[in-house]
Parts: C-alpha cells; sequence; structure tokens
C-alpha cells in the first residue's frame, strides 16, 4: 500500500469516525428535548438523598432507604409531579457526604436534598444555603444543620434529649455521672452542648469527661482513670465501633456499673451489649408506620426511620403547594412553601409543627433494650 | 496510686501490639530498606481471611488462624514478585517504591471493603465474655495475653533465626549488601521473597490477634503500620530487637503520657516523640 493511498483511507476512517460522533450527538440532542413532557404529561421532581448505604452506620442507612422508598409508593397518584429519587452513599463520612451534595446539586440539578445525621448534615447544609436548595435532614442531633433558610431538621433536638435525660437521672437517684464522648462527632458534641447546659441547674455532678476522637480503639487507659471515681453511671456518646469497644473495655476492667446514653445505643447493631439499660432516644414512631414498614419489607423499621419518612412527606407537601403543576417550582418557592408549612400528620404523629427555626417539633422518650430490642418505657 | 499497676499492663498490652507490626516491618525494611507502606493492608487481609473461615464457612478456629496467616503471607509475596520485584529490578527510585506500596496498600484495602463491606466487625464470638487475669494488680484478657506472648516467641525465633541458620544469615547479609550477596552465590530474589512471606504473615497475625482483642475494619492496617513505623524508628529502624524495644516503649509513653491529660492528646503524643527522635536520634535507640 503506497503512502498516499494510506493517508487517504487515515483521512477516510477520521471522517467516519467525526461523522458517527455528529449523528450520535444529534440523537442524543434530539433524546433529550423529547423526553420534555408532552403537555399532558406531569413534571418529575428529582430529591438527591444522601445516605450511609455501606460503613458502620448502614443499618441505619439501609431503613432509612426503605422508608423514604415507602414513602414514595405511599403518594397518591393525583398529585401534581412525579417524584423521582436518587440515592448516593456517604458512609456517613463528612467529605463524601460534601462531595455528594455538590455532585447533586451541580450535576444531577437536583430539586432538593435530603442527607443524614450531623457529621454529613453539618457540611451538607451550608452548601445546600450557599447554592439556595432546600435541604431536609432527619437525623441529626446538631441543630445547626438547620441554620440559615434553605436548611430543615426533621428530628427530635438534643435539647429535647438533654432536657428530658436530666428528668431521668434525678427521678432514678443519680448523683454523679462520668461522660465518655466522642468529641469530633458532631451529633454527640451537640448532645454534649446541651447537657452541660441543663446539668448546671441541678445537683448532679459530672465528675468526669473523657473525650475520645474517633478511630480510638484502646479505652483502657481513659477507663483507669475514671474507675476510682466510682459514678452511679457511665453515659456513653458515641457512634459505632467505638460504643461497642468501649462498652465491651469497661466491662473486662471490671465495671459492672450501668451505662447509659442520649441516642447512641440505636447505633449499635449488637444492642445484646446493653441489655437492661434505660437511655433516652428520639421520638417514636406510630404503630401505623411500624405496622406499614414490617408487613413491607419483613423486618422492624431502624431508629430515624420515621423521621425519614416524614421528611420526604415534607418535600412532597412543600413542592405541591409552591407549584402549578405544569412546570416546576425553583428552589426557592419549595423552600418557602417548606417554611410556611405549619401543621402535618406524620410516621412520627399528628399535627406535628416546624418553628421558626425549621426545626420539626418532637419530643424524646425513655427506652431500654429488652431481649436485644429497644422498648419505649416513658412517657 | 492505684491506677499505676493498671498503667502499666495497659502499656505492655499496647506495646505488645505495635511489637508485633513492628517485628514483620522492621524484618523487611532491614533486609530491603524498602518502606512497605503495603505491609499495613496485610493485617487486614488475615483478619478477614479468619473472618470468612471461621464465622463464614464455620471452620475450626485454629485452622481459620493458620489459614488466615499463609494468606497474609501468600499474598505478600505476590505482592513482592508482581509490583516492587520487577521495579527494584529497573533500580527505581525509592519515591517510585513507596508510591507504589501506598498503591499497594489503598488497593488492597479497597478490595477488602468491597468484598466484606466496611463495617466494623469482631472475631470473637464471645466478644466481651473472654477469660480476664489478674497481674499484680493490673487486668489482662486472655487475648491481650496471646498477643504479649506470642510477640515474644516470634522476636526469640527471628533472632535464633539470624543466629543458627544459614538462611537466618542470607538474610542478614542481604540487609548488609545485597550486590555483594549476589556475588557470593546468595539467591537474594528467593531470600527477599521468603522474607516478605514472613514479614506479610506476621502481619497478618497481628490483625487476626487485634480482630480479636477489638475487631477488624478495611482501615485497621494504616492505624496499626502507623504505630508500628514510630515503633521501629524510635527503636532503631530495620534492627528487630530495637522494633520491639521502642513498642514498648511508644506502649509506655502513650498510656502515661495521657494519664493525666485529655485521652485525645494520645495520637498527638505518639507523633511529637516519633519528630523528637528524628531530630535528635534518627538512627533510634539500638542502631541497626
Amino acid at each position: 500500500m503506497t503512502k498516499t493511498t494510506k493517508t487517504v483511507l487515515g483521512i477516510v476512517g477520521i471522517a467516519i469516525i467525526v461523522g458517527i460522533a455528529i449523528i450520535a450527538i444529534i440523537i442524543a440532542v434530539t433524546a433529550k428535548n423529547s423526553s420534555k413532557p408532552a403537555s399532558n404529561e406531569k413534571p418529575t421532581i428529582t430529591i438527591g438523598v444522601t445516605l450511609p448505604l455501606t460503613g458502620d452506620v448502614a443499618m441505619l442507612g439501609q431503613s432509612a432507604k426503605n422508608a423514604i422508598e415507602l414513602a414514595q409508593s405511599q403518594l397518591p397518584t393525583n398529585l401534581k409531579y412525579n417524584y423521582k429519587l436518587v440515592f448516593e452513599d456517604d458512609q456517613f463520612k463528612p467529605a463524601l457526604g460534601a462531595t455528594i451534595a455538590n455532585k447533586l446539586i451541580s450535576v444531577d440539578h437536583v430539586d432538593a436534598l435530603m442527607s443524614f445525621g450531623s457529621p454529613v448534615g453539618s457540611v451538607v447544609s451550608p452548601i445546600a444555603e450557599k447554592k439556595g436548595a432546600p435541604h431536609v435532614n432527619s437525623f441529626a442531633s446538631a441543630s445547626h444543620v438547620a441554620d440559615g433558610d434553605y436548611n430543615f431538621l426533621d428530628y427530635t433536638p438534643s435539647y429535647e434529649d438533654s432536657e428530658l435525660f436530666i428528668q431521668e437521672l434525678e427521678k432514678r437517684g443519680i448523683k454523679k455521672i462520668v461522660f465518655f464522648a466522642q468529641s469530633d462527632n458532631q451529633g454527640a458534641a451537640s448532645i454534649i452542648d446541651s447537657f452541660e447546659r441543663d446539668i448546671k441547674k441541678t445537683d448532679i455532678e459530672v465528675v468526669s469527661i473523657q473525650n475520645f476522637t474517633t478511630g480510638t480503639r484502646d479505652f483502657r487507659t481513659n477507663i483507669d482513670k475514671v474507675k476510682g471515681l466510682k459514678p452511679d453511671i457511665y453515659v456513653l456518646e458515641a457512634t459505632s465501633p467505638e460504643l461497642e469497644i468501649l462498652t465491651r473495655q469497661l466491662r473486662q476492667a471490671g465495671i459492672n456499673t450501668p451505662v447509659t446514653t442520649m441516642e447512641a445505643f440505636e447505633f449499635s447493631d449488637q444492642m445484646s451489649l446493653f441489655e437492661g439499660m434505660w437511655y433516652v432516644n428520639g421520638a417514636d414512631a406510630t404503630p401505623w408506620f411500624v405496622d406499614l414498614y414490617t408487613k413491607t419489607y419483613g423486618v422492624s423499621p431502624k431508629f430515624g426511620a420515621a423521621n425519614d419518612y416524614d421528611g420526604f412527606s415534607l418535600l412532597v407537601k412543600a413542592v405541591e403547594a409552591a407549584g402549578d403543576g405544569k412546570t416546576k417550582p425553583t428552589h426557592e418557592q419549595i423552600k418557602d412553601a417548606l417554611a410556611n408549612i405549619k401543621s402535618f400528620d406524620g410516621a412520627l404523629g399528628t399535627n406535628q409543627t416546624i418553628d421558626s427555626n425549621g426545626i420539626v417539633d418532637s419530643k424524646a422518650v425513655v427506652r431500654t433494650i429488652k431481649n436485644g430490642v429497644p422498648v419505649t418505657i416513658a412517657p | 496510686m492505684d491506677i499505676i499497676p493498671q498503667l502499666i499492663v495497659n502499656s505492655i498490652i499496647a506495646g505488645a501490639i505495635y511489637s508485633m507490626v513492628a517485628l514483620g516491618f522492621n524484618l523487611i525494611y532491614g533486609t530491603t530498606k524498602f518502606f512497605d507502606l503495603g505491609y499495613g493492608a496485610l493485617a487486614a487481609v488475615g483478619g478477614y481471611s479468619v473472618f470468612y473461615f471461621y464465622k463464614g464457612l464455620g471452620l475450626n478456629l485454629y485452622v481459620a488462624i493458620i489459614l488466615g496467616i499463609l494468606i497474609s503471607g501468600a499474598i505478600g509475596l505476590i505482592i513482592y514478585r508482581l509490583v516492587y520485584a520487577p521495579l527494584r529490578k529497573r533500580k527505581s527510585s525509592g519515591m517510585v517504591l513507596l508510591v507504589a506500596a501506598l498503591g499497594v496498600m489503598t488497593a488492597v484495602q479497597s478490595i477488602v471493603a468491597i468484598l466484606f463491606t466496611s463495617q466494623f466487625q469482631t472475631l470473637s464470638r464471645s466478644a466481651g465474655n473472654e477469660a480476664v487475669y489478674n497481674i499484680f494488680g493490673g487486668v489482662i484478657t486472655q487475648t491481650q495475653l496471646i498477643i504479649l506472648i506470642l510477640g515474644l516467641l516470634i522476636m526469640a525465633a527471628i533472632g535464633l533465626m539470624f543466629r543458627y541458620t544459614l538462611f537466618g544469615k542470607a538474610i542478614k547479609a542481604v540487609g548488609d549488601d545485597e550486590e555483594v550477596s549476589k556475588i557470593v552465590g546468595i539467591n537474594t530474589v528467593k531470600v527477599i521473597g521468603w522474607v516478605f512471606f514472613i514479614g506479610s504473615a506476621i502481619a497478618g497475625l497481628a490483625g487476626i490477634l487485634v480482630g480479636f482483642d477489638t475487631g477488624i475494619e478495611p482501615t485497621m492496617g494504616l492505624s496499626l503500620l502507623l504505630k508500628g513505623v514510630i515503633a521501629s524508628i524510635i527503636g532503631g529502624i530495620g534492627n528487630v530487637y530495637g522494633g520491639v524495644l521502642g513498642a514498648f516503649l511508644l506502649g509506655f509513653i502513650e498510656n502515661f503520657g495521657i494519664w493525666q491529660i485529655s485521652g485525645e492528646w494520645k495520637d498527638a503524643i505518639a507523633f511529637g516523640v516519633l519528630i523528637l527522635f528524628l531530630l535528635f536520634r534518627p538512627q533510634g535507640i539500638l542502631k541497626l
């Protein structure tokens, strides 16, 4: 084959490739344009959801996903809009949560966001506020996740937990406590802040606060430092696996004093470690939600699932109120509609209200672990 | 002062874990002069192998442990043959080898996370219920005692190997000068391969024992490796006995260091000591 022939064939080959690429682009653009709804089709609202679907709290994240999908399946057919969910896995890591939030808003152009937990919620919240994207978090103790106009929180605030927790301590005659706190966890830090403010009004003495960072696996020296103080109870504010490791090392050190927490026990998939222990937790799910979830998935919902069910339902309620059904409401319209929701019925109960800070008002409960399962004992 | 005996026991327990990591790391470094960052991931390989065989397939515990150790050793050897040996043959710089080792660690961790998820797991079926012993006023669990005894036995075995076996002498020769070792007829590729196998097996065993003591997760190797490296530098990088000495010293420094201050300072204290040694005694306590 001569050089000239090779050159000609090369040019022809390139022309064919470029031609195919142009045709592909034309087809893609045409398809995109044709996916705009016909005049009698409902527009689709896309809600981006970032959850810990893998990692140490995957069981809670998966339960949250189930609850949101369940809420979607329960939507009536006569709504103004169709609703599409886009799930992403943040592994309960703030850095991943930030990346996902930016992607959902800037690349996927979601109409609203949902997030889970204080660590991720704390980074998603300022991103949502800056980019003007309505954001509902359904599992954050840190109330600053609701800061700003675009952020809303459907979870029992830490000050509710703290108030009930102190009442329960007083009721049980507890005078001396030792705190173990995962100080770099936003949720735990928020709970401890509320607690330290409220405890000053009582005669209960916090004899020691042992702070540790996420990733700590050896608590033995921390434990030995407080063993001699002989507290009436140990308060553990940590997530899995630090919570389980700390509890086992307390027992290995020969400490059989009761342990308690505000919310942490239900982060664990080894609840038998806390058998018989009382603790304070976020609001209970209604029986109808528990039944519906259990019938649908064959297992009972985990802690926070009802909050996620309601979080999605709140967004749908806001979108339906904000939009005319012909075009999608703007982010600002959805945000305003959320802020205007005064009362609603949901998986956490009837006549729920949203306060001026964007936080759904819900009350904490006292629970115990009985046969490895949480059971509400008060109020 | 009742706390002192327990602080001493806690320090010994921590030192025992670090010494096991430092032993294998120093064996590899002392022979190849190569900072094998990928070494840490093999602790996770050992732990998850036992998790799979013991808790997953229900095999006998001792069979699962032996398999875990052998698999860690085998994977370490394969990584050496496929990644490090070709780079060393090409006379790649230390930076290239370091980056390759970092890549190995990341890749192995990711594969473990994909196969087993990144959820924290325990190897023990009776977590929290194992036997506990009282030693001079300090409490130590059965697993921790096993870690301590095994660490000392492995150190003794390696010492005896260096002193009384031809293979041990070959390892020392390669560590002293690889080129001259080749000239005198030592099959350095084979010797280094065995060093990687043995060192990786020790890493796997460390991961298994930590798995029984606290638990396993795909990223467990990094924190273990860092402490093992600090111990090695304190004790004398490349020196097997130095690594053990450094490990126990680190255990004491960490636990006594946080006696009167918050536990959050533990890592800061450990890395602070590392920096001090790098500045003022980079050869460590015991030279190579």
